[in-house]
């Protein structure tokens, strides 16, 4: 039983040790064409999240408590996706301008810039 | 009657203790890219955590002995040395998840600082699992986490499209798909099958077996407890992924923040539907803190043969006290170090998938060896299931890490 377990042993460790290092390579990986596109894509996602949450509290839908922590969460998020994830001007850019239209209770303005980085979004997959 | 009672509660607490926070991540994340083409792979893992969650309470009924034990038993000391290590590191990693997700649940809630809600928390989870026997945290945290019911009533109330709700439980690969699109779809398809079987769910509920003193006349309970309480409670699940395709992905999100999962109950509900639904995430998440951190003491008592249980209280067992608080102190450390809760759900997902197959070997082995399972070894249903699912886990293991690195944790 022993001996036939010893490839699954090795396979076992190894994958471990792998994944943990993974862990700390894969956030460093920042030039990365696949990381840029995955960064447009969360900060995307963020600010479609924050324009779902200020339609839902300008109906009454949400607690007040809980729309300004989410929307503090996204500014948050988008601030760190801005500072550490992505050089692109193109998101860059909007990044700022989402925060400001958090900011401003706007929905509508979050939703235009969530189409415009998922236009981004998809030249940058077709040029993949 | 009593019986009965007895039975239901088994349910329910299986039912509200089966959805957590990678559950809640995943099943929204899926919905929302892939609409509901990944129902199906929720069906196949439940079916997986089924046959090995009655397997193992089984052995734990009549071999009396825990998953750890027969690790070591069938695997030797050096393999089974090296499964406890990579083991006890996801249970500690999935913990930090939880007791981050309570946190996020916590914090939207209060709106008090995410690490100091951290740092209560795990106070708080601490105190629970010192001064409440086992049976209440069990009953408690799973009957509590049936706020989750309210994504359920939620789901009806959007009035999903039934029949492709239904052709989502047909295993398929949607057409049209870029090849990064089909890698980020397998790569779900693999953590939404870890996410199910998480290992931590076996150990829990066979530890759990024995410290209730389990036996022969306990099998059907057993086997209703895992098959219809397990089913009901993936259909928690599932409903918060068809909740997240109807309606996030019109508006192209894929959740980055947990707490937004909450917001699924705010559209036919408003603030009553968010309320419940947050008391859900809150108990269901809390209750898999507990059980993650509780396994890892578990693991290491079981398998180097120390006193274990809660039962035994920490006089008697203070090895199994002193662990589990270790296990919630280095949980609480790795939030407090700033890594992202989500972040930390992709780590003990993907590194979990690695852990199973070696955790759920030993129990094949054992439920299938009559010296010590007697006339209640594994019938022909539970090894074709048992060993189909197995090279099912083996497959998903192998593939994980590649599929992790090539769609830079399903980002793609």
């Amino acid at each position: 039983m022993k001996e036939k377990n010893r490839p699954m042993t090795r396979c076992a460790a190894l994958g471990t040790i792998f994944l943990m290092a993974l862990q700390v390579a894969v956030p460093a990986r920042g030039g990365d064409a696949s990381q840029d596109l995955g960064t447009v894509k969360k900060v995307r996602s963020i600010i479609s999240e924050a324009a779902f949450v200020v339609a839902l509290d300008s109906k009454g839908d949400v607690p007040a408590i809980v729309a300004k922590i989410l929307l503090k969460g996204a500014s948050e998020e988008l601030a760190s996706a801005a500072q550490q994830e992505t050089n692109d001007p193109r998101v860059a850019g909007r990044i700022v301008a989402a925060n400001s239209e958090i900011g401003a209770h706007n929905a509508e303005g979050l939703r235009q810039i969530a189409w415009e980085l998922l236009a981004i979004e998809k030249q940058d997959e077709q040029y993949r | 009657m009593n019986n009965i009672g007895e039975i239901t509660l088994g349910i329910m607490t299986a039912m509200g203790g089966f959805v957590d926070v990678s559950e809640l991540v995943f099943a929204s994340q899926a919905g929302s890219r892939f609409l509901y083409a990944l129902i199906w792979v929720f069906a196949l893992g439940t079916l997986g955590i089924m046959v090995y969650g009655e397997m193992s309470g089984r052995i734990a009924a009549i071999a009396k002995q825990p998953v750890f034990n027969l690790m070591r038993q069938r695997l030797g000391l050096r393999t089974g040395m090296i499964v406890l290590f990579a083991a006890t590191i996801v249970n500690v990693i999935t913990c930090s998840a939880e007791i981050g997700g309570v946190s996020i649940v916590l914090r939207l809630a209060i709106g008090w600082p995410y690490r100091l809600l951290a740092v209560l928390v795990t106070l708080a989870l601490a105190l629970i699992v010192w001064l409440m026997p086992f049976k209440w945290i069990e009953r408690c945290f799973g009957l509590l986490g049936l706020f989750m019911i309210t994504f359920m009533v939620t789901a009806f109330a959007l009035h999903p499209p039934m029949k492709e709700v239904a052709v989502g439980f047909i295993p398929q690969i949607p057409s049209n798909l870029s090849t990064s699109e089909l890698l980020t779809y397998c790569y779900f398809v693999v953590a939404i099958i870890s996410a199910v079987i998480f290992p931590y769910e076996t150990y829990f509920y066979s530890s759990g077996a024995i410290e209730e003193g389990w036996s022969a006349k306990d099998l059907a309970v057993n086997r209703l407890t895992t098959i219809v309480g397990f089913a009901l409670g993936s259909l928690l699940a599932i409903a918060l992924l068809v909740n997240a395709a109807v309606l996030f992905a019109p508006l192209h999100i894929d959740p980055q923040m947990p707490g937004t999962v909450a917001l699924q109950a705010a559209v036919p509900f408003g603030k009553t539907g968010v309320w419940l639904a947050l008391a859900g995430m809150l108990f269901a998440i809390a209750g898999a803190a507990i059980e993650t951190c509780l396994c890892c003491a578990y693991g290491v008592c079981q398998f180097f043969g120390w006193e274990w249980g809660r039962y035994r209280g920490p006089k008697h067992a203070p090895r199994f006290a002193l662990l589990w608080l270790a296990t919630f102190l280095i949980a609480c450390l790795i939030v407090l170090s700033g890594i992202r809760p989500l972040d930390l759900v992709e780590y003990a997902v993907v590194s979990s998938i690695i852990v199973i197959p070696f955790s759920y070997l030993p129990l094949l082995l054992i439920a299938n060896d009559r010296k010590y399972m007697g006339p209640h070894v594994n019938g022909k249903l539970a090894n074709v299931l048992g060993w189909g699912f197995y090279v099912i886990a083996a497959i998903a293991a192998a593939t994980a890490v590649p599929l992790y690195v090539l769609t830079s944790g399903g980002q793609l």
